[in-house]
């Protein structure tokens, strides 16, 4: 494969040395595409891009390949993609840690924003706000009261250091300034197990694997993250209906390295949302409980500085280093 | 919806044409693996980890473990027919099951061995079946002291229950918990021991590791160990027991399920221990125990049987409470984490299709090994003419090219090589890789729970005495390290006085 690529490169380059340039972007792509994924196979974000994948190989006719490069919270990943050539021939499948992880620790060794060229958002979904039935209160505001009138005496968990339930937390503590206990736990699974059995009061947690232990009675959503009310709770209300400015979802999209040609981003931007609004994507996102959010080039940059300015913040504030 | 039910879902999910398939692959696997001695159950499902990966979660787990049970199967077999124990827990069997065969009665040992072992496992299946639900109920309530707490008391049970003595035991699962402790921690987000490598931020990866300490070790041991002559195999002769085979057999089938039952449940028992306590048992019992040792059928059906209980009954603590007991299991639980699930008490309701295809899976590949075993027996005995450098060279190629896969790096494979190597020396210096490796798994579990444990009490270390779940197991940890530590100091000061 690349042996042939180099040949069709040099061949062009003989055809005409100015032109040669064009020639080849108009052709992309005119090789193997490899999507690195900074998770192992079978998660969600796996899942995802495998479906966007197979999209892409049949829309450009070339072989989009999913690569896992597991490691350090999707780190390893973005440090790949830092330095692979700018030519559309690798790109990224990310989640919003892409964002956070670089406060978390600046040893990641990228910069969310000045590194990346953004493709496209993909979806997004928000976190939920869920109390134990234990702790006995059934709205927002008598939540934030119990929780201001106790300071340090209650404990919240997450899914582990700097993960969005985590940072969801710090951020509301810090709107309302409210103090409370962090107890992580290892991944989101463990956490709802803590919380359904009341070792924690309370927590956020994303509205998917939410939604069972909500139905069953065992837990009670007090508030959704994102801006508006989500579709699926329409009785539940925004965060930031009671705390004003309050944002916060969790999304997955592409980004290419710095550099790559403006023409490769709209075809794959072009590609990726054309794909998100046909039906086989609707109901695949759909039964994954999450909401297909595609976006432009410019509007997925907003969003990946605005979280990494607005975590940056937050981190800073609630003094979560690590090291 | 109550268990018959469940199983009929679990039967549609072990019935699906692909998971059959599956078992049916790792059962024969498992069978072949059995008869072979050197290669193990915990070698094989290791190599199998990092392929296992691309499988759906249901088939992967359903296919590593009928390796699991299905060795157990194949290890009767060459302890019948050659007297040489294709694994340990057939070790036992060798002694009145090749006097049978000596005697020309090598098919009936061969099938009381299938057809107990069917029992066995049936009776097995079904207790996971119904003891599932209710200890769920109970480990539900677990919060983090009781995990801390459990997972003291069963870390100091194996270590301590391991061959070679307490003190060897317990130091190979430290040395395991410190590779453990590699990578983020889960309390802070610091990284630990990860010498600046980006690899190792999430921790020592588990395929990688598993692979080195027992795919690869076991090579470099058994090529310095002088080659096995496996030439010598006797005739199966008439396969069905007679009526009063069946007579003599059958109590010792169902005391054997018993016993097997019973200690596959404890962590660090174990199959092995199960099949040599039920051999004991039935020579107590027995009203001439001389016949044992001279071809007694017993002595085939009562370990063969416990063996196979044991087996299938080792699933209930690490399905159910997420703590594994054997280093099968590890490797099991560790199967199941690289494809985002993670047992416990949750798991039965979060992935009741795959909990409970599982299940039935296992009843139906125990089906299979009676009939993989009893018509098919002259081609597994064959396998054992299979030169070793040839499956040597494979099992090489196979776990480095496996490793590689997983993660595209090279990082993997100097991983995998250098647990080879420490794999190698602990068994060198007689510390045992399987501690080593439960170590590595209920290290950093303890160390969570202890500190959550810790952060909801808000610092104070009482939480685990005044939680009485958590107060029994810490009790049964210090007694089981009081039994262990005063045994050692007696034969201390035994070999003192002969010396």
């Amino acid at each position: 494969m690349k042996l042939l690529s180099l040949l069709a490169a040099f061949t062009l380059a003989l055809a005409g040395l100015g032109t040669s340039a064009t020639a080849q972007e108009a052709a992309y792509p005119n090789d193997l595409v490899r999507i690195v994924v900074g998770s192992s196979p079978g998660g969600t974000a796996d899942t995802v891009s495998r479906l966007i994948a197979e999209a892409l190989t049949e829309k450009f006719g070339q072989t989009f390949v999913v690569e896992n490069l597991p490691g350090a919270g999707g780190a390893l990943a973005a440090k790949t993609v830092k330095t692979a050539a700018p030519d559309g021939y690798t790109i990224q499948f990310i989640f919003s840690s892409f964002s956070i992880l670089p406060s978390l620790n600046p040893a990641v060794g990228y910069d969310p924003v000045k590194d990346f060229e953004p493709i496209a958002m993909v979806s997004s979904a928000p976190n939920l706000l869920l109390v134990h039935p234990s702790f006995e209160v059934s709205t927002l505001a008598e939540w934030i009261e119990k929780v201001k009138a106790n300071p340090g005496k209650f404990d919240y968990g997450s899914g582990g250091i700097g993960y969005s339930q985590h940072l969801s937390m710090e951020m509301l503590l810090q709107s309302i300034d409210g103090e409370a206990v962090h107890i992580p736990y290892s991944g989101s699974g463990d956490l709802l197990g803590a919380l359904i059995s009341g070792q924690v009061p309370f927590a956020f947690d994303t509205l998917t694997t939410a939604i069972p232990h909500i139905e069953s009675g065992a837990l009670i959503p007090l508030a959704t993250t994102s801006a508006e009310r989500s579709e699926i709770l329409p009785d539940v209300p925004a965060v930031g209906e009671e705390v004003p400015g309050y944002e916060l979802t969790a999304w997955n999209g592409f980004v290419a390295p710095a550099g790559t040609p403006k023409e490769i981003i709209t075809a794959l931007n072009d590609a990726i949302t054309e794909y998100l609004q046909s039906d086989e994507a609707k109901a695949f996102f759909e039964k994954l409980g999450t909401k297909i959010d595609a976006s432009t080039p410019e509007e997925f940059k907003e969003t990946i500085s605005g979280d990494y300015e607005k975590f940056a913040k937050v981190i800073e504030k609630a003094g979560i280093t690590a090291q | 919806m109550d268990v018959v039910s469940l199983l009929a879902t679990g039967l549609q999910v072990a019935l699906n044409p692909v998971n059959l398939l599956y078992c049916l692959i790792g059962v024969s696997l498992g069978t072949a693996i059995g008869v072979l001695p050197g290669v193990g159950p915990v070698i094989t499902i290791a190599l199998l980890l990092p392929l296992s990966f691309g499988l759906p979660v249901e088939s992967s787990i359903i296919l590593l473990a009928g390796i699991y049970y299905g060795a157990s199967y194949g290890g009767s077999t060459t302890s019948i027919l050659v007297n040489l124990p294709g694994e340990a827990s057939s070790a036992v069997t060798c002694i009145d099951g090749h006097q049978m065969a000596k005697k020309g009665r090598a098919g009936a040992a061969l099938a009381v061995a299938a057809l107990g072992s069917f029992f066995a496992g049936t009776v097995g299946t079904l207790l996971i079946a119904l003891a599932g639900p209710p200890l769920a109920a109970i480990a539900m309530r677990f919060g983090a002291a009781e995990y801390a707490a459990l997972v003291f008391a069963a870390l100091l049970m194996v270590a301590t229950m391991t061959r070679g003595g307490a003190v060897k035991g317990i130091g190979a699962a430290l040395l395991g918990i410190i590779f453990g402790l590699a990578g983020a921690d889960v309390m802070t987000g610091v990284f630990r021991f990860t010498f600046g490598a980006p690899e190792l931020r999430d921790g020592i990866d588990f395929a990688a590791l598993a692979v080195g300490l027992f795919a690869i070790a076991e090579i470099i041991d058994n090529i310095s160990s002088p080659s096995r002559d496996n030439s010598s195999t006797s005739a199966i002769g008439r396969l069905w027991p007679t009526k009063d085979d069946f007579r003599k057999a059958w109590p010792a089938v169902l005391r054997g399920t018993g016993i097997g039952a019973l200690l596959g449940v404890l962590p660090g028992a174990g199959v092995a221990m199960s099949s040599f306590s039920a051999y004991m048992v039935e020579k107590n019992v027995a009203k001439e125990p001389e016949r044992f040792g001279e071809g007694a059928i017993e002595g085939v059906a009562a370990p063969e049987s416990a063996n196979n209980a044991a087996a299938q009954t080792g699933f209930i603590p690490t399905l159910l409470l997420g703590i594994p007991g054997s280093p099968v299991m590890a490797l099991l639980l560790g199967a199941f984490m690289i494809h985002g699930v993670a047992p416990g008490p949750r798991m039965m309701s979060e992935h009741a299709p795959l909990f409970w295809g599982l299940i039935a899976s296992m009843w139906i590949g125990n089906l299979f090994l009676v009939l993989l075993n009893l018509p098919l027996i002259g081609l597994w005995v064959r396998l054992l003419k299979v030169p070793y450098h040839w499956l040597y060279v494979f099992v090489l190629a196979f776990a480095c090219v496996g490793v590689f896969t997983m993660g595209s790096s090279a990082f993997q494979v100097y991983v995998l090589i250098f647990f080879g190597l420490l794999g190698y020396l602990l068994k060198a210096a007689g510390l045992s890789p399987a501690l080593f490796i439960l170590g590595f798994i209920l290290g950093p579990m303890f160390e969570e729970n202890f500190r959550r444990a810790m952060a909801v009490s808000h610092g104070d270390p009482l939480v685990f005495f005044q939680r009485p779940i958590s107060l029994i197991f810490i009790l049964l940890g210090l007694a089981i390290l009081a039994l262990a530590t005063t045994s050692f100091v007696r034969r201390g000061r035994e070999e003192a006085a002969e010396g």
